[in-house]
């Protein structure tokens, strides 16, 4: 859907504004893990939207079609009446097969996540160990990819991220390819991503990691 | 009332049964260590079920109780299970 | 706010003299408040203080808020603002939201079932002030150098461990949370109890009111979470304290750390929301004037929510690299847990089908809390996905979420609780027209702050502050105005409750309520201007009471309470401040349980017997034994987290000491051989009792402490053995971080078991049991049992595996 389009060169070394967010839909950030968590997103979007409108449509409806009149109804009855068994069962075989079909499409999703194109020891790939320290990220590969904080790649490259800790629990997010992993002392984490579109995009920590935590910026060069 | 042998009996099978893990764990039976620890696993786990029952009296206690204690050890157990699940990839 | 609150409390009193029956009529007002049993007062105790407690955390937010308004804000440092959402994330959860359900389960659920008061009051009173004082503890961190906790109210490891978070604040910051989490113990066990055995006669569990139903439930997620806190906090005080590494190696570490927590942490987050909906199931039954419709599936949904949410907590966990396996099973779970929330959301909705739907304060309460927590419940199946979790993890996606719920869907359920019961507390009206306003700006100020949070999905959570590049300035700036709504809209709510004690006597049931509560209480003949009995003494309104209400003016005043927590927040505190003052608590605390078995032992402090109603399914237990197993159930669950860390950390950890080389084997069965035969001679005890045989009881009763010194003193033999090799200052290493921590915590079970023996004796050389009466020695024995069980557990997976 998104991955044909090409972008105005304009585009693609300005940073992010607010305009840009919204269109973020259209915007031709191409990565695979960016296209398929989107969709994915978009989906739960859809889904989301329908259930939410229906249930609080319910609610407003009940509400206003039985709201007292001035001669009001009887005291609360305490009668527990029969089981509605089949409106309950209706309500989670509905769920069950909505969150049913959202599940297998997330389990696809993963798919991608954890099969880069061509394995995690692709020798073709840049393999990068990247390590979280408070408060700044620094990269490390055999053919050397830049200075620190700054990691630069060229386009369509498939990139393969180790990331680690030397402190505390950090996490290495890079926001606009939809790619994130904790990066835990002792723990290796595997990421990948491969983008087409060169640019500069921002690389955060999310998780808490002392008073440096907002500073711990780092950028993605893609040439 | 009581009985006096069944808390005996008890006792000197959960006696038993801890000698018996003490040969196990200084290996005098020279089984492989798997092994080992499967039944000594299995006595301390044996050990437990007969004190829940005799001396914690769970065989005399109505269903009640006897759910509340499974129940709990259930979660329990499955703190150990979610936990240790998680390793590996 | 201050002053109304004191001054309703006051208010209250004032009402109270000459109206405590056969107790002494001119009890000064401070004596009645820190002395008091008495379910009802314990309820507003809890509501009052809650709403002290929300006022710091809402202060807290609001600086955050301020900072955040605009990008490259100086206003807060980081060090300050990473301290305020730490403390305004665990004040609101944990001080807060889940006391304020606990005030309102105090007040009427007794009511609600037809039971005099809770099961045990003194209890009651106990788990209020630990609560008290582990929230000044927490509090007071604040205050110390380095300042209060600043880790996140999630306290993620190794940012808590002692290098990287010197100072004393995150050691009294996890004090604070043990003693809270020992008060909430203490305080489900009394609920439960009180549901399962106080049920007046035909009020079955499917019967039950709405509030109690979801009370129950949630006291039994209270029952087995919180143990899972305390052994988490239990095993990082150590490691800040004692040097032990559970937390600071990587084979424990952080993953450890959230297995723990989190393990207790999703299980919280639903305590906090369940009462809530139970205050909004009846509400709107009661508004629409219809039965909650499709109860009995609503009970079995909640039981099943509650059974979920121990398997779901590694939604929380996605992005650490646990096994595909697991992240799959958690992320099914997750979603599964969604389904009885639907029967949940049926169940409120269809309520209303054909009802006479009237739009009252707490009406309107209720229904926001339903509509928000369908946005944040739909919200959260987003975050179970755990693909969509990799860029939706620690961002502002997830906060939003969260507040959805338990801002919104909580919180806003409570207040619908306060607003439908205060005319039950005081007797008179509030201002209907203040509700409503404070309803509209909480609405239209909450959506505002917390919607645009889904919009900033890229933004980090805890950032102190954000680059103009980035574009998240717009969002930040909504949600601020939103705050700078709905935060001082809240004054609207106290300042209402406040005025509701002058406002206009209300009717014993204004709402037409066919609940209980409602059934007991009259008309107000007097309260009509002038000191009438408009508050009764916060005991309810009117003056006349049915049989059951009436009894609840009759608790006796205790001191023991508040003086034994004092004690115990003291110690607990003392490991921030020193070992004097550990000593001077436990000094205290002492004093306090002193006091308290001294009561006992004279038998003062009885509460009239009540007659036997609904029991089932524990209808030949008696009280106090139906207690201790569900107090066991606890411990149960506490010491397989700490044997289950124990687990996982050696599966973690190559280089783990062969059988033998570390304990020596002959010394743990010498000992496993005692502690079984003093499981023995405790149940030989127990049957001297049961026949008759007094001397009997005491003599195995002793025997059985002998065997506790002997095995307490080989422990301290290989204690000191294994101290001794320990090099100064370094870290201790992994098998012995949870040889000592395990054995440690067993063996302060085993020495508070001694105690309980000495008592026994002392109680049994007088007379105090009999063939008819030995109901203390059997809960004796099933405590002491349990223990030998645990010991049973721990033998072999420290000596011989």
């Amino acid at each position: 859907m998104r991955s044909g389009r090409s972008v105005p060169p304009k585009l693609k070394s300005r940073p992010e504004g607010t305009k840009a967010l919204l269109r973020r839909g259209l915007l031709a950030i191409s990565a695979p893990t960016a296209d398929t968590w989107q969709s994915l997103y978009n989906l739960y979007w859809v889904l989301a939207v329908a259930a939410g409108t229906i249930t609080i449509g319910a609610l407003v409806f009940f509400v206003t079609k039985y709201r007292a009149r001035p001669s009001s109804g009887p005291a609360q009855q305490d009668e527990d009446g029969k089981v509605p068994i089949r409106t309950v069962l209706v309500i989670i075989i509905i769920m069950a097969s909505v969150l049913a079909g959202a599940g297998y499409a997330s389990f696809h999703a993963i798919g991608v996540y954890n099969n880069p194109p061509n394995g995690w020891n692709d020798p073709n790939a840049l393999h990068v160990n990247v390590t979280g320290q408070r408060f700044s990220w620094s990269f490390n590969c055999t053919s050397g990819c830049g200075v620190p904080a700054v990691l630069t790649v060229p386009h369509n490259k498939i990139v393969i991220m180790n990331i680690t800790s030397i402190d505390v629990f950090h996490s290495f997010g890079i926001p606009d390819l939809r790619v994130k992993a904790d990066a835990i002392p002792g723990k290796y984490n595997l990421i990948w991503f491969q983008v087409s579109t060169a640019g500069t995009y921002r690389i955060l920590c999310y998780e808490l990691c002392g008073a440096g935590h907002a500073f711990m910026i780092a950028k993605l060069v893609v040439t | 009332m009581m009985n006096n042998t069944t808390p005996l009996a008890v006792w000197s099978y959960l006696v038993v049964a801890t000698l018996f893990e003490w040969a196990l764990a200084k290996n005098f039976l020279s089984l492989t260590t798997i092994y080992t620890n499967i039944v000594i696993a299995a006595l301390a786990a044996s050990q437990i079920l007969a004190v829940a029952m005799v001396f914690l009296r769970l065989k005399y206690e109505p269903r009640g109780i006897v759910g509340l204690a499974t129940v709990s050890v259930f979660f329990a157990v499955l703190a150990v299970v979610l936990a240790l699940g998680s390793i590996g990839h | 706010m201050l002053r109304a609150v004191w001054g309703w409390a006051r208010f209250h009193d004032s009402k109270a003299r000459g109206h405590l029956g056969d107790y002494n009529v001119n009890t000064a007002w401070l004596k009645r408040w820190l002395f008091t049993t008495n379910h009802k007062e314990v309820g507003i105790l809890y509501l009052v203080t809650s709403f002290y407690f929300a006022f710091l955390a809402g202060i807290l937010a609001f600086l955050m808020r301020t900072q955040l308004a605009f990008p490259s804000e100086t206003f807060l440092q980081p060090p300050q603002y990473n301290e305020a959402v730490t403390m305004h994330g665990l004040i609101m959860v944990l001080w807060f939201l889940s006391p304020l359900g606990i005030a309102f389960a105090n007040y009427f659920v007794p009511l609600q079932i037809g039971a005099a008061d809770v099961a045990f009051a003194r209890l009651n009173a106990t788990s209020y002030w630990m609560y008290v004082f582990s929230g000044i503890t927490a509090f007071a961190s604040f205050f110390v150098p380095g300042g209060s906790p600043a880790s996140g109210w999630t306290n993620y490891s190794p940012l808590t461990s002692l290098q990287f978070s010197p100072g004393s604040g995150e050691t009294l910051g996890a004090a604070a949370l043990i003693v809270l989490a020992a008060s909430n113990t203490v305080g489900t066990v009394n609920i439960l109890v009180t549901i399962l055995w106080h049920r007046a006669r035909g009020v079955s569990f499917v019967k039950l009111p709405m509030f109690t139903m979801f009370t129950f439930w949630t006291m039994l997620q209270f029952l087995w979470a919180f143990p899972s806190l305390i052994a988490g906090l239990i095993m990082l005080e150590a490691d800040r304290l004692l040097g032990t590494s559970f937390f600071t190696s990587t084979a424990g570490g952080s993953i450890l750390w959230d297995h723990v927590w989190w393990f207790f942490g999703h299980p919280e987050v639903y305590i906090v929301l369940l009462p809530a909906f139970g205050i909004v199931a009846g509400i709107i039954a009661t508004f629409s004037g219809r039965p909650v419709y499709a109860r009995k599936p609503l009970f079995a949904a909640v039981g099943i929510v509650v059974l979920l949410s121990y398997m779901v907590y590694g939604h929380h966990m996605f992005l650490t690299g646990i096994s595909l396996t697991e992240r799959e099973v958690f992320t099914i779970n997750t979603e599964m847990i969604s389904i009885p929330f639907g029967v949940l959301m049926l169940s409120f909705i269809g309520t209303m089908y054909k009802g006479a739907v009237k739009l009252t304060t707490p009406m309107l309460f209720a229904l926001g809390s339903v509509v928000i927590f369908v946005i944040g419940g739909l919200s959260g199946v987003f975050n179970s996905s755990l693909a969509l979790d990799i860029a939706l993890r620690g961002t502002y996606f997830v906060v939003a979420h969260f507040h959805y719920v338990m801002v919104g869907a909580s919180e806003f359920g409570l207040f619908a609780g306060i607003y439908y019961w205060l005319p039950k507390m005081t007797g008179r009206m509030y201002n209907e027209t203040l509700g409503k306003t404070h309803f509209i700006l909480s609405f239209v100020g909450f959506n505002l702050i917390f919607f645009p949070m889904f919009f900033l999905e890229n933004m980090p959570r805890r950032i102190v502050t954000y680059a103009a590049s980035t574009g998240w300035g717009p969002a930040n700036f909504i949600a601020t105005v939103g705050a700078f709504i709905f935060i001082p809209s809240q004054l609207l709510l106290v300042y209402n409750m406040g005025r509701t004690l002058r406002g206009p006597p209300a009717p014993a049931n204004p709402w037409n309520s066919t609940d209980r509560e409602w059934a007991s209480g009259t008309s107000m003949p007097h309260s009509v201007g002038g000191p009438g009995h408009g508050l009764g003494n916060g005991l309810g309104n009117g003056v006349s009471h049915s049989g059951s209400e009436s009894a609840h003016e009759a608790s006796p005043l205790s001191t023991r309470p508040i003086i034994l927590c004092l004690g115990f927040a003291v110690s607990m505190a003392g490991l921030a401040f020193g070992l004097p003052v550990i000593v001077i608590g436990l000094v205290i605390l002492a004093g306090g349980v002193l006091g308290w078995a001294w009561d006992d032992y004279r038998g003062r402090f009885r509460l009239p017997e009540e007659e036997e109603g609904e029991r089932w399914p524990f209808s030949k237990v008696p009280k106090d034994k139906l207690a201790m197993w569900t107090f066991l159930g606890s411990e149960a669950v506490l010491f397989g987290v700490l044997l289950g860390s124990y687990a996982f950390i050696r599966v973690n950890f190559p280089y783990w000491p062969a059988p033998g080389s570390l304990h020596d084997i002959n010394v743990g069965t010498v000992d496993t051989i005692i502690v079984i035969t003093s499981s023995l001679t405790a149940y030989l005890g127990l049957q001297s009792i049961k026949a008759g045989n007094k001397r009997g009881l005491i003599g195995w009763l002793g025997v059985t402490l002998l065997l506790g010194i002997v095995s307490l003193a080989i422990k301290g033999s290989e204690w000191y053995g294994l101290v001794q090799g320990l090099a100064p200052g370094a870290q201790i290493g992994l098998p012995l971080s949870s040889y000592f921590v395990t054995t440690g915590i067993h063996g302060a079970h085993v020495l508070a078991g001694m105690f309980l023996i000495i008592y026994l004796v002392k109680r049994a050389a007088t007379g105090g049991f009999s063939a008819e009466r030995y109901g203390t020695v059997e809960n004796f024995n099933l405590y002491w049992s349990f223990v030998n069980c645990v010991w049973l557990v721990v033998f072999p997976l420290f000596y011989l595996l």
